[in-house]
């Protein structure tokens, strides 16, 4: 009886540590390549957005010949996702069009594979996406 | 023309689930029920896993996607097509058994909170913090809820007897119970006759054996841990469909039988367990929190919401959203069912010369089909459009544990699309609107049969007003925001 009790405790215990050890791994490679979407409009609405991207090494370098394909998603479960590849406009720049498809909030994935083949995922937040264009 | 109801006469033949060929004899094994909770309990494990360890977007995640998108959907249609079947594979009570070999329950519940409003406040409670916590966009949070879910499963039922857990606190279990009166199976007696004949009564009581030791009795079969006497039991209300009652009865007197879907909202017969309708104020406060939660569940799922907690916010000079959302929450299931219910209920205890509160307990039970109808359309809205997004996010869980063999993910799938799922939205409003307006009217009908027509308008008019809102919200634009004040 004191050995399940002591194994359930474990258990749990381990849950809740592997549970630590997951949040900090998602950490470890972000300082190595500087990835800077920003979305073109200031207060997007739903419909077609541009997302530009900004690709630089460590020390600052544009990263050109990247090949970036962004998944736009709602961040509610379940709702319809669009895909985009982006096109380098200028060394280390890269523009993607984004649909919004209804009001609310976004999460844009971009999953990045550069020259040297090496691959990279960063997630955007994209919070309160109106149904019409702000009125001026 | 009459409609007065008629709950079927026991003796009346029935469909029985338990006698269909092979599910009826595989229901009616000890331990069918366990077998169902495992699968149940797995999923739920990959769920809680996948929601601590696994990418935390949400629509790339099993356990948003599965509680949020397929449960929530699966339980109402389930609700809708047969009955309180998730009950019956419940998995918090596979864990609660297990539980239960390690520490035997000494309390009973304290008298005073067997009632359901401390279910209401946890119902309450998760509804807040869905909104709030904008759980539905929170992998790791929804995992937590889940694991929170067990443990106090656990928690309760390890210190109290019977099923403390379900029948007084379990907010899925005080949904389901609301929402099975509209189900079209019950748990319940085959013949009448044969109960009167019982001697043993073991479907309440259970069968014991002397325990060996220091123990003073084994169960050998649980009664019915609800306290549901299947003699006097009418209707689906604190069922668990766990089906110890049919393993009990020593005269295989119990079955899962059909019976005619909204009947039981209209009966205000003295129940084993529940005692009559019309006396329970706390079971009607829960059945008018499901149907205005109904409303306030989707309410915060269109853009109107966010307009009116701006104007809030700008009134108050806060932002704060808990405050801002409590205001909303207390508006929708407090200020708005007060201001149509009491007046209904004024009006038609003039009519009917009989007492207003009466009326309005009575009364209460019949909003409970147009609420059902809310909830249908707004779940089954997410479940049918986003039906097949379990199968890529199933396909990425296994790739990220090196597992191959399905394939990469095929993110394309989704489900049915918007112009299928919109009338079958308005269907499940009409549906449920009919519904209520006729236990409207069999209530009027038992109140004075002369006056009918004058007691039941009040009421439809409450109806009415409930479909025109949900019809209203249904057609809005969706805007989902995890944070009321951003945009």
């Amino acid at each position: 009886m004191y050995l399940r009790r002591q194994a359930i405790a474990v258990a749990a215990t381990c849950l809740i540590g592997l549970s630590g050890c997951h949040r900090g791994q998602a950490r470890l490679d972000d300082a190595s390549i500087r990835v800077t979407p920003t979305l073109a409009s200031a207060h997007p609405h739903v419909g077609t957005d541009t997302l530009a991207i900004q690709l630089r090494g460590a020390n600052g370098p544009p990263l050109n010949d990247a090949r970036i394909s962004v998944e736009t998603e709602m961040n509610h479960p379940g709702m319809v996702p669009s895909n985009s590849t982006a096109t380098g406009t200028a060394p280390g720049e890269y523009r993607a069009p984004v649909e919004f498809t209804m009001a609310g909030d976004y999460v844009i994935e971009l999953h990045i594979r550069l020259a040297d083949g090496r691959t990279l995922h960063r997630t955007t937040d994209i919070r309160g996406v109106d149904a019409k264009p702000e009125a001026n | 023309m009459a409609l007065s109801q008629h709950i079927p006469d026991v003796q009346e033949r029935r469909f029985d689930l338990l006698r269909v060929p092979m599910l009826g004899r595989f229901l009616k094994q000890k331990h069918a029920r366990t077998l169902l909770q495992i699968p149940v309990f797995i999923v739920a494990v990959v769920m809680v896993l996948h929601g601590i360890f696994g990418p935390q977007i949400s629509p790339k995640n099993l356990s948003t996607v599965l509680t949020w998108v397929h449960f929530r959907g699966v339980l109402i249609l389930v609700l809708l097509v047969a009955g309180n079947f998730f009950c019956m594979a419940c998995p918090f009570m596979l864990v609660r058994n297990a539980g239960r070999r390690l520490f035997k329950p000494r309390w009973n519940w304290p008298r005073a909170l067997r009632n359901k409003w401390g279910g209401i406040l946890l119902f309450a409670g998760v509804l807040f913090a869905y909104e709030n916590f904008s759980l539905w966009s929170r992998p790791l949070w929804t995992a937590w809820l889940t694991a929170g879910y067990f443990g106090i499963a656990l928690l309760v039922d390890g210190l109290f007897e019977h099923a403390t857990f379900c029948k007084y606190l379990c907010p899925i279990g005080q949904f389901n119970f609301i929402a099975s009166t509209v189900s079209p199976l019950e748990v319940a007696v085959r013949d009448h006759g044969v109960c009167d004949r019982c001697q043993t009564k073991d479907c309440i009581r259970g069968r014991r054996a002397a325990g060996p030791g220091a123990e003073k009795f084994v169960i050998l079969q649980r009664g019915c841990e609800t306290a549901l006497f299947q003699p006097r039991k009418e209707g689906n209300v604190d069922c668990t469909f766990c089906l110890d009652c049919v393993h009990a009865c020593p005269h295989d007197n119990v079955g899962i039988l059909s019976r005619e879907p909204v009947a039981e909202l209209s009966s205000n017969a003295l129940r084993s367990g529940i005692g009559r309708f019309s006396r329970r104020v706390d079971l009607a406060a829960l059945a008018v929190f499901f149907v205005f939660s109904a409303l306030m569940n989707a309410l915060g799922m269109v853009a109107p919401v966010y307009s009116m907690e701006k104007w809030l916010g700008s009134v108050l000079r806060t932002e704060w959203q808990p405050l801002l959302l409590g205001l909303v929450f207390v508006a929708v299931i407090v200020l708005l069912p007060a201001v149509l219910l009491l007046p209904a209920a004024a009006v038609s205890s003039r009519v009917s010369a009989r007492n207003w509160r009466e009326m309005l307990l009575r009364y209460s039970y019949s909003l409970v089909p147009v609420g059902f109808g809310m909830w249908l359309s707004h779940y089954s809205f997410h479940f049918l459009t986003g039906l097949l997004t379990v199968i890529p996010v199933t396909q990425s869980a296994l790739n990220d544990i090196g597992i191959y063999a399905f394939g990469d993910p095929m993110w394309t799938l989704m489900g049915l699309p918007l112009r299928w799922v919109q009338p079958l939205q308005m269907g499940a409003l009409v549906m449920g609107f009919a519904g209520s307006l006729i236990v409207s009217w069999r209530l009027a009908e038992e109140d004075a049969e002369d006056r009918v027509a004058a007691i039941f308008a009040p009421w439809a008019a409450v109806d009415v007003v409930l479909l025109v809102i949900a019809v209203w919200l249904m057609l809005q634009p969706m805007d989902m925001r995890a944070t009321l004040m951003a945009g």
